[in-house]
């Protein structure tokens, strides 16, 4: 992750993106726990909401891996396609644990 | 008579009574055969005459019984239907009329027969040998005992109406042909401007290129005589599109003030380094809207203003506007135009608003222009139902003048002033121009603070400090960057050294963006560029006022944080905006976002909020952003509940996460203005921002 560069292309300070990427993974975690409990209790519509507000913030911050996977699980859950989820539910899952280690060694 | 009766009477008296009454009755018949003969031969000359006029005048003439059949044709009459005697008795004028004419004409006269009206009319017939003609035919009601009758004269007028028609037809061809020369020119004009306007844009980028002192002189040559080429072009274009009656004028709402100080915005680095005030002054009265041309009005002022600094050296160029005249539903603006310059000579002053006439044969040399820019400024007026014209005094300076009629707008300007924010608040003006003082004066006055003026730097933190000792502190102190004893800078420091709980300092600058940092080292809360634009000034004064103490130092902090945060960028701090958006990374990052660039963010978490926010104060708003998927409230719905509740004018502009077409079409059916899909652009966004809130702002 090139945070200068990410940081850079919406105009801010590399602290002020980190700030705004602590926040991301304080949300997106909330949100990644909803669509797993969601995933249990096969309630599509709760994960296509989950899925869109990940999407929606992670575009924004130009995390564009993570807002792709978190379309493609809204998508498949607006399909009502939940077996095919776990999957994508998984890579996220990574996604995220990854940008939480680079952010915190 | 009696004397012969009376001569015959002794032949016994009873034959003599019968001879008498013979005589007397031979004697009447006699008289009444003499009568009748007179009668006669008077009613034969009167018909002789009659018919002489009637057979040899040039008029054909017609008479039409009760029955509508016709009881008399004169003999011209029959030549010019190419008719004889029985078929002009036994035939109506109006069945020989053309195709084209018939049904129109025949109505017409039946109409007047009806109606027993005089009747009247040009037509064309077509006479029995097949000839054409143009005729004039006239006609009135005769009544008598017996009724009434229609007696009317035929005139030819084929020739006349032949001459007539090629009048027209020369003179339509003439029109033509100058409409062509018109057009030829204007397009002409319109095919230079394009490859001027590469020369140009070239000459700018090669100005960017290493070039050595000689080579930029040259350059800059090529770009001063581009420039100067183009505007005589324009000009050229206007002109003949005055001629040729092609400049439409358009009628669209706009702000007279902002225009006025857009104008001086732009004539202001004409000026240069010369030692000139520019000042610019609206009165009270003048509307925050009118509907018009503001292109056209503008050019007018734009011309006259840019006049000014071409022939003055130093002193003041003024832009002033004022209401001349109001009616109901319209006003007459009068823009005055006032220079301190070398004037213009008495018998001069009538002739340059002709094309082509400048005061001076060399004026064109030392000065430029094309003597056609005050031409147009006339006939510009003129079509605004308005005039311009000039006065002046050689040596002393001009005054140029434009009136023009302009509608009164129906929407209503919003006024972002809180009146109560600034009522009776004390103002400190500080500025050696006596000018600059009495409009500064005027503008704080009006919005009811109540001011103080000053005309040098030294006394200002005196006057400060004995203020705050009579219990009467200043809340804003104005102060002008260029006064010659101590320069606003200097007024400043000592302000905020000095006092304690010193007033809000709003600096004053006719340069340019390069003083604002000097401005926030010296501790100015605010700048503003002059000429001082009212709404600007009030808009932040109110705003800076607005502010509790603790923002104001939360929000000196965070300028020091943002080294490149200038205090100019403060002006950006009149612009809110209403960002409505649940996600909360989105929220912090739009903050982020635009708090950088300077402006204020009110965020609404949903829909709702959005709305609540925004009624609450509707005025505070220049622009909401407006997410389309949120809970409790969407963008659409939103959306419709503040058009519904009659929020028209504030733009807001949809960011949905769809990238599908039919978006577009909800988001815009939905009373938005615009949209942008996320991801967010930076770009994008501060696009939208120009886009509905500075350029609404100058158009």
């Amino acid at each position: 992750m090139n945070l200068t560069q990410l940081a850079e292309n919406l105009g801010l300070e590399i602290d002020e993106y980190k700030e705004l990427i602590e926040l991301f993974i304080d949300t997106g975690s909330t949100d990644f726990l909803k669509i797993q409990d969601a995933l249990a209790k096969s309630d599509a519509e709760q994960i296509m909401r989950s899925a869109h507000t990940i999407k929606g913030a992670a575009g924004n911050l130009g995390l564009l891996d993570v807002s792709e996977v978190a379309k493609a699980i809204e998508e498949s859950a607006g399909a009502n396609q939940l077996e095919a989820l776990t999957q994508a539910v998984h890579t996220l899952k990574t996604q995220f644990d990854a940008i939480d280690t680079f952010m915190h060694g | 008579m009696m004397t012969r009766e009376k001569a015959q009477e002794p032949a016994g008296m009873s034959s003599k009574k019968t001879i008498m009454d013979l005589l007397k009755r031979i004697k009447q018949i006699e008289t009444e055969q003499e009568n009748s003969q007179k009668a006669q031969k008077a009613l034969k000359e009167s018909e002789e005459r009659f018919r002489l006029i009637s057979e040899t005048i040039n008029f054909g003439v017609f008479e039409i019984g009760a029955d509508g059949s016709c009881l008399y044709a004169n003999t011209r009459y029959q030549q010019i239907f190419g008719i004889n005697l029985a078929q002009s008795l036994t035939t109506q004028w109006h069945e020989y009329l053309q195709d084209d004419d018939k049904a129109r004409v025949s109505e017409a006269w039946r109409t007047a027969i009806n109606a027993m009206e005089e009747f009247s009319v040009d037509c064309r017939i077509v006479s029995r040998s097949g000839k054409q003609r143009w005729v004039h035919v006239h006609s009135s009601p005769v009544f008598s005992d017996e009724g009434a009758r229609y007696t009317g004269t035929v005139e030819d007028i084929t020739h006349r109406k032949r001459t007539e028609q090629e009048l027209k037809k020369a003179k339509e061809e003439a029109e033509l042909g100058s409409r062509a020369k018109s057009q030829f020119l204007a397009n002409m004009s319109h095919e230079i401007r394009t490859p001027m306007n590469g020369v140009i844009g070239f000459t700018d980028l090669l100005l960017e290129t290493e070039l050595d002192e000689v080579q930029i002189d040259y350059t800059h040559t090529i770009k001063r005589s581009g420039e100067a080429l183009l505007s005589l072009i324009n000009d050229i274009l206007d002109f003949s599109k005055i001629e040729t009656g092609e400049l439409e004028f358009e009628q669209i709402d706009f702000d007279p003030e902002l225009l006025a100080y857009d104008v001086c915005d732009l004539v202001r680095p004409k000026i240069g380094s010369r030692p000139i005030e520019l000042l610019c002054s609206i009165q009270a009265d003048v509307p925050a809207l009118v509907k018009g041309d503001p292109l056209r009005f503008r050019q007018v002022i734009t011309n006259l203003l840019g006049n000014a600094p071409k022939f003055t050296e130093k002193g003041e160029i003024g832009l002033s506007l004022s209401v001349e005249e109001e009616t109901e539903t319209r006003v007459k603006l009068h823009a005055t135009i006032s220079d301190t310059g070398i004037g213009i000579p008495p018998d001069k002053i009538s002739v340059i608003f002709e094309p082509f006439q400048q005061a001076d044969g060399s004026t064109t040399r030392k000065y430029g222009g094309t003597g056609l820019g005050l031409s147009i400024c006339k006939q510009l007026a003129n079509m605004m139902n308005g005039n311009a014209w000039a006065e002046s005094r050689e040596g002393a300076g001009s005054t140029f003048h434009f009136t023009a009629w302009l509608d009164k707008s129906e929407s209503e300007m919003p006024t972002r002033v809180a009146p109560g924010v600034l009522e009776n608040k004390r103002v400190l003006l500080v500025d050696d121009h006596a000018g600059n003082r009495k409009i500064l004066k005027h503008i704080v006055t009006n919005a009811k603070m109540t001011p103080t003026c000053l005309d040098n730097g030294r006394e200002a933190a005196a006057a400060i400090n004995v203020a705050r000792g009579e219990n009467r502190p200043y809340d804003v102190c104005l102060v002008d960057l260029g006064m010659p004893d101590m320069d606003g800078y200097a007024v400043a420091r000592e302000v905020k050294k000095d006092i304690e709980k010193p007033p809000l300092l709003i600096a004053l600058s006719s340069a340019l963006e390069r003083d604002a940092q000097k401005c926030e080292a010296a501790g100015f809360d605010g700048f503003i560029a002059k000429p001082v634009r009212r709404k600007k000034l009030l808009q932040m004064i109110a705003r800076l006022l607005g502010e509790d103490p603790g923002n104001r130092l939360e929000r000196a902090k965070t300028r020091k944080m943002h080294t490149q945060y200038s205090v100019r960028e403060a002006m950006k701090q009149s612009v809110q905006i209403l960002l409505a958006e649940d996600n909360l990374v989105n929220q912090k990052l739009a903050v982020m976002m635009l708090g950088k660039a300077g402006y204020n963010v009110i965020v609404a978490a949903n829909g709702k909020e959005a709305v609540a926010a925004f009624t609450e104060n509707p005025k505070a708003y220049d622009l909401i952003f407006m997410d389309v998927q949120m809970p409790e409230m969407d963008g659409k719905a939103a959306t419709q509940t503040l058009r519904r509740l009659g929020f028209c004018e504030i733009p807001i502009v949809a960011m949905t996460a769809h990238a599908m077409k039919g978006d577009r079409e909800m988001c815009l059916e939905a009373g938005m203005n615009d949209y942008i899909t996320k991801p967010i652009k930076r770009e994008t966004v501060f696009d939208m921002i120009k886009k509905y809130v500075f350029q609404k702002e100058e158009s």
